[in-house]
C-alpha cells in the first residue's frame, strides 16, 4: 500500500526543453501570458471582449487560449470568424496546425493572476511494469508510475495540472468525482480535443468537493484507464468529520486493477503503429478527421456510414468483437505475492480508500475484523455501516475505517476468488494482508503461489 | 474384414493415436497459440501464348494455400513452434511449408521446408510465380515450378535492431531427386546464402521512406557433365515510398539479380538451363494504394521486367504486367492483371499474353495468443497488396 503523508507529486518538475519552457520563453520575451492571450483573442475576432474591461477579468474564459508559438497565433488569425470565435474542436478546423509541442490552455477557470494555483506537472509515458516476478507488461502510466501519483490537496485549493503527452497516442485526464468547469472534465470531443502527442494541456480547477476522488484517461478508456492511466485524487476537508469520529493515523489507498496483458500488448502495439500513420498525416496537415472517427455532428456521422464513405470499425465487416479477459488482478500495480501489506498497530485507526479502476466488481473481504464503511464516491455516508466485506463497483470509491484490536496477520482479498489468481493459478491477484507491527507472532506467513 | 478384425484394427489405431498425443508432460493446459492462415485465389485466365499455342482460357487456382502455425513460449527466453502448410500445385496438394522454428528478441532460426530466400521484393503481381524467371534466382537442379520457390533449409537470422534489420544465413537443398534428369545432382546441402534485409512492420510501410530493402548472396552447387561446380547469384532490391502519405500512397520497387551461371550451358530450353545460364534480371514496379481513412480499398500497379542471358545471342526477354486490386472486404479482393512477355529469337521468338480476372479470399485467425507477433503468418506467402 502507498502510505502517504504529504502530496505525492509537487510541481514544477518538467524537464528542460519541455512544452512549458516555450510558454516561459513567451513570457520572458516581454509578452505577458495575458497579453499574449489578448492578442490571440483579438486576432481571432473576439475584439469585443478583448477590448472591454470584461476581457481583463475573463480573457481566458472567453477564448480558446492555445499558446506556444507565434506560428499558431498567426494561423489562428487566418481563421478569424471560424470556430475560433467560440471554443470548439480544433479537429474540424481545416488546415489547423497539429504539429506537436503546443500548449493548450482552455477557458473555464480563473487566470493565474487571479488565484493562487498549486501547480503540478504530470505526463504520460509507456513503461515496462512488473506486476509480479516473471510478468512484465507495457502500460501507459502517469509519470511512469503504476498507478499514477497520488494527489493530496485541501478542499478549496486552486489546482493547475500541466499534462504533457509523451506518447504517440492521444490522451486526456478526466477528474473523476470533482465538480469543475466542463472544459476541464477531460472527455475527448465532448469537453476538449484529445491531447496530441507532444502537446501539453493545462487543467485548472478548484479542488472540491472533499473526499476520495480519482483521475483517469478518458481516451480509449477500456485500454488507457484500465491499463494504468489512473491515480488517486484525495481532497482533504478543512475539518474532517471522519477524522473526528475515527482518529486515524495512517491513510491508505487501494487502487483495484485488472489487466488482460495479452489484450494490452496487442492493443498498444496496434495503436502505436497505427498512430504513426495518423501522426504523419497530422504533421503534414492532412489528417482527415474521419480517419480518427471524429464527426461534426450525428447527422454527418450517420450520413457517412450510410453512404459507405466511412466504414465504421464496429461494423461486423471490420470487427467481430474484441474480448477483454483480465488474467492479472492487482492492488496498487501489484499482484499477490508482490502486493504490499497494510501496516497497523494495536489501538490504531487506519483509513483505507478503495478506488476501483478495473471495470469489474471486487468484493473486498478482511479477515479477523469488522470495519466501518464511512464514505462512497468521496462523500461521507449518513449512516456508517459495520461490515467485513465491501462490494466495490467499477468507477466507485469506498472509504473504510479499520481499528487495530486483533493482532495477527490477516488476509485481505477480493472474495470473487477467480480474481485471486495469477493467469488462472490460485492464489494470486487481488490479495494482500493486514499486518500488525507490534506483536510477537506464533506463526509467520510464508508465500504460496500454486494451490 | 469381419467385425472382430474391424474392432481389433480400430483399437490398434486408437492406441497408436493415443500414444502419439500422450507424450510425457505435454500438458493440454499449456495450449499452444494457434494461427490459421490461408488464401483461395481463383482467376479466369485468358491465354494467348506463343510458347504454348494450345493454351486456352482456364480457371486457375494456383497459389491457393492453407497454413497452420502452432507455437509456445519457452521456459526461459523465446518462442518455438512449427508450421504446416499445403498449397495447390499442378492440380495436386503439396506441403510447401513444413518447418520448425525458434525466435527471441534478437535471433530467429528455422529448419524445414519453406520459401527459399531467392528473392527480396514482392512485386504487385497477383501470384507468386508471375514473372518468376525475373523475380527469383532459378533452381539449377529442378525444372519444377514448385522448386523455384520452395526448398528445405536451415536458416538463422540475427535481428539487429529488434524489428527492422536482419542479417541472415541459410543452407538448404534445392535438388529435385525425383526427376531422372537430376539424378546426379549433388546430394545434401546444395545451396547456401547470406544477406541483409531491412523491413518495416506492416503499419509503418506507408510512412517510412524505405519500406524494404536487402541484398543476398545465393550460391548453389550444380552438376554438369559429371562435375560439380558452384554458381553464384546476387540479389539486390528495394521498395520505397515516392510520397509519405499513408492514405494516397505511391511507391516504387526495384530488384536486380545477377547470376554468373556455369560455363557449359548449351541451350535455354528448360527452366534449369535458364537458371544455369549467366544472366541479369531487372524488375521495377510502381504502385498506387488508396487507403481512405487508413483502410486499404484499392491498388493499381504496373510491373516491368527485363532479362538478358549474356552468353547467348538474341536472348533477351521483357515483360510488362499492370494489375489492379479492389478490396471489397477484409481480405477479400477482386483482382485483375494483364501480363505480356516478349521473347527474342534466342528464346524462341514471339510473345505471350495473358489476362487474369478473379477473386482472392485471405484469412488469418489466431487463438490463445499469449505471445505477441513478430510477423503475420500470411507473410509466409506471396503478398500482392500493400
Amino acid at each position: 500500500m502507498n502510505k502517504v503523508k504529504k502530496p505525492a507529486i509537487v510541481g514544477p518538475v518538467l524537464p528542460e526543453g519541455s512544452r512549458l519552457t516555450r510558454l516561459d520563453q513567451t513570457l520572458a520575451q516581454g509578452l505577458s501570458r495575458r497579453a499574449f492571450l489578448k492578442a490571440a483573442a483579438a486576432a481571432t475576432g473576439g475584439t469585443a471582449l478583448a477590448n472591454s474591461q470584461l476581457a481583463a477579468q475573463a480573457a481566458e474564459v472567453s477564448k480558446p487560449a492555445i499558446t506556444g508559438s507565434s506560428e499558431h497565433a498567426a494561423h489562428a488569425a487566418g481563421h478569424a470568424g471560424h470556430q475560433m470565435d467560440q471554443y470548439g474542436s480544433m479537429m474540424f478546423m481545416e488546415g489547423h496546425s497539429m504539429k506537436p509541442g503546443q500548449i493548450i490552455e482552455p477557458p473555464g477557470s480563473p487566470s493565474p493572476d487571479e488565484v493562487n494555483y498549486k501547480v503540478f506537472d504530470i505526463d504520460v509515458r509507456i513503461v515496462e511494469h512488473e506486476i509480479l516476478p516473471g510478468i512484465k507488461t507495457h502500460l501507459f502510466a502517469f509519470n511512469g508510475q503504476v498507478p499514477g501519483p497520488e494527489f493530496h490537496v485541501n478542499e478549496g485549493d486552486w489546482v493547475q495540472v500541466n499534462f504533457t503527452n509523451r506518447t504517440e497516442e492521444m490522451h486526456t485526464i478526466h477528474w473523476h468525482g470533482l465538480i469543475l468547469p466542463y472544459t476541464m472534465d477531460g472527455v475527448p470531443m465532448v469537453t476538449q480535443d484529445p491531447v496530441h502527442p507532444g502537446d501539453t494541456f493545462v487543467y485548472r480547477f478548484q479542488a472540491k468537493p472533499a473526499g476520495t476522488r480519482w483521475y483517469h484517461c478518458h481516451w480509449s478508456t477500456p485500454l488507457h484507464a484500465a491499463s494504468a492511466m489512473h491515480g488517486a485524487f484525495i481532497i482533504h476537508p478543512k475539518n474532517d468529520p471522519i477524522q473526528k469520529k475515527y482518529p486515524y493515523t495512517r491513510d491508505y489507498v487501494m487502487m483495484l486493477e485488472a489487466w488482460d496483458i495479452d489484450f494490452i500488448r496487442e492493443e498498444i502495439n496496434g495503436l502505436l503503429e497505427g498512430m504513426k500513420q495518423v501522426n504523419a498525416l497530422m504533421a503534414k496537415g492532412k489528417l482527415d478527421y474521419k480517419t480518427h472517427g471524429f464527426f461534426k455532428n450525428y447527422e454527418e456521422f450517420k450520413q457517412a456510414v450510410e453512404s459507405g464513405e466511412y466504414v465504421a470499425p464496429y461494423l461486423q465487416s471490420r470487427s467481430t468483437g474484441v474480448e477483454i479477459k483480465p488474467n492479472f488482478f492487482a492492488i496498487n500495480g501489484k499482484s499477490y505475492p508482490a502486493t504490499k501489506r497494510l501496516g497497523i498497530r494495536q489501538g490504531e485507526w487506519i483509513r483505507i480508500r478503495f478506488i476501483n479502476a478495473s471495470g469489474l466488481t471486487h468484493h473486498m473481504h478482511l479477515h479477523g475484523h469488522d470495519f466501518y464503511w464511512v464514505a462512497q464516491d468521496g462523500n461521507e455516508l449518513a449512516d456508517h455501516r459495520r461490515l467485513n466485506t465491501i462490494h466495490v463497483q467499477p468507477g466507485g470509491t469506498y472509504d473504510v475505517m479499520v481499528y487495530g484490536d486483533n493482532p495477527g496477520f490477516w488476509t485481505f482479498h477480493d472474495h470473487k476468488t477467480t480474481q485471486v489468481r495469477n493467469n488462472g493459478i490460485y492464489p494470486g491477484g487481488m490479495l494482500t494482508m493486514l499486518a500488525y507491527e507490534d506483536f510477537e507472532p506464533t506463526y509467520k506467513p510464508s508465500i504460496s503461489v500454486d494451490q | 474384414m469381419n467385425k472382430r478384425n474391424t474392432l481389433i484394427t480400430a483399437t490398434v489405431l486408437l492406441g497408436l493415436v493415443a500414444s502419439e498425443v500422450s507424450a510425457l508432460e505435454v500438458d493440454r493446459e499449456v495450449m499452444p497459440r494457434i494461427t490459421l492462415g490461408g488464401r483461395v485465389i481463383a482467376t479466369l485466365d485468358y491465354l494467348d501464348l506463343d510458347t504454348d499455342p494450345d493454351a486456352k482460357e482456364e480457371i486457375n487456382l494456383a497459389d491457393s494455400s492453407l497454413l497452420m502455425r502452432f507455437d509456445k513460449r519457452l521456459y526461459r527466453n523465446g518462442v518455438a513452434g512449427g508450421v504446416i502448410g499445403f498449397k495447390e500445385n499442378e492440380h495436386s496438394v503439396t506441403f510447401h511449408q513444413l518447418n520448425a522454428f525458434y525466435w527471441n528478441q534478437n535471433y530467429q532460426a528455422q529448419i524445414g521446408r519453406t520459401r527459399l530466400r531467392n528473392s527480396i521484393v514482392e512485386f504487385p503481381l497477383i501470384r507468386d510465380d508471375d514473372l518468376l524467371t525475373y523475380t527469383h534466382v532459378g533452381n539449377a537442379s529442378s525444372d519444377e515450378e514448385f522448386d523455384q520457390l520452395h526448398g528445405e533449409h536451415l536458416a538463422f537470422d540475427w535481428i539487429v535492431d529488434k524489428r527492422i534489420q536482419k542479417v541472415g544465413l541459410w543452407g538448404g537443398t534445392r535438388r529435385n531427386g525425383e526427376d531422372a534428369i537430376f539424378v546426379d545432382a549433388p546430394y545434401g546441402i546444395d545451396s547456401y546464402g547470406v544477406g541483409y534485409t531491412y523491413e518495416q512492420p506492416e503499419d509503418l510501410v506507408y510512412v517510412k521512406r524505405i519500406r524494404h530493402a536487402g541484398i543476398w548472396l545465393d550460391r548453389q552447387e550444380v552438376e554438369s557433365a559429371g562435375n560439380t561446380e558452384w554458381m553464384t547469384a546476387i540479389i539486390a532490391g528495394i521498395e520505397f515510398n515516392l510520397n509519405d502519405d499513408p492514405t494516397k500512397n505511391w511507391s516504387m520497387a526495384l530488384q536486380a539479380i545477377t547470376n554468373n551461371g556455369i560455363d557449359d550451358v548449351v541451350s535455354l530450353t528448360s527452366v534449369s538451363e535458364q537458371a544455369r545460364a549467366k544472366s541479369t534480371a531487372l524488375v521495377a514496379s510502381i504502385r498506387y494504394t488508396g487507403r481512405p481513412h487508413l483502410l486499404t480499398r484499392y491498388q493499381g500497379a504496373i510491373t516491368v521486367a527485363y532479362k538478358d542471358y549474356a552468353d547467348f545471342d538474341q536472348a533477351t526477354q521483357w515483360s510488362v504486367a499492370p494489375s489492379v486490386v479492389f478490396r471489397i472486404g477484409q481480405g477479400i479482393d477482386l483482382l485483375g492483371q494483364v501480363k505480356y512477355t516478349d521473347y527474342e529469337t534466342g528464346l524462341g521468338d514471339g510473345s505471350d499474353t495473358s489476362v487474369h480476372l478473379g477473386i482472392a479470399f485471405s484469412l488469418e485467425a489466431m487463438f490463445n495468443d499469449n505471445i505477441g507477433e513478430r510477423d503475420s503468418i500470411l507473410n509466409l506467402e506471396h503478398g500482392y497488396i500493400k
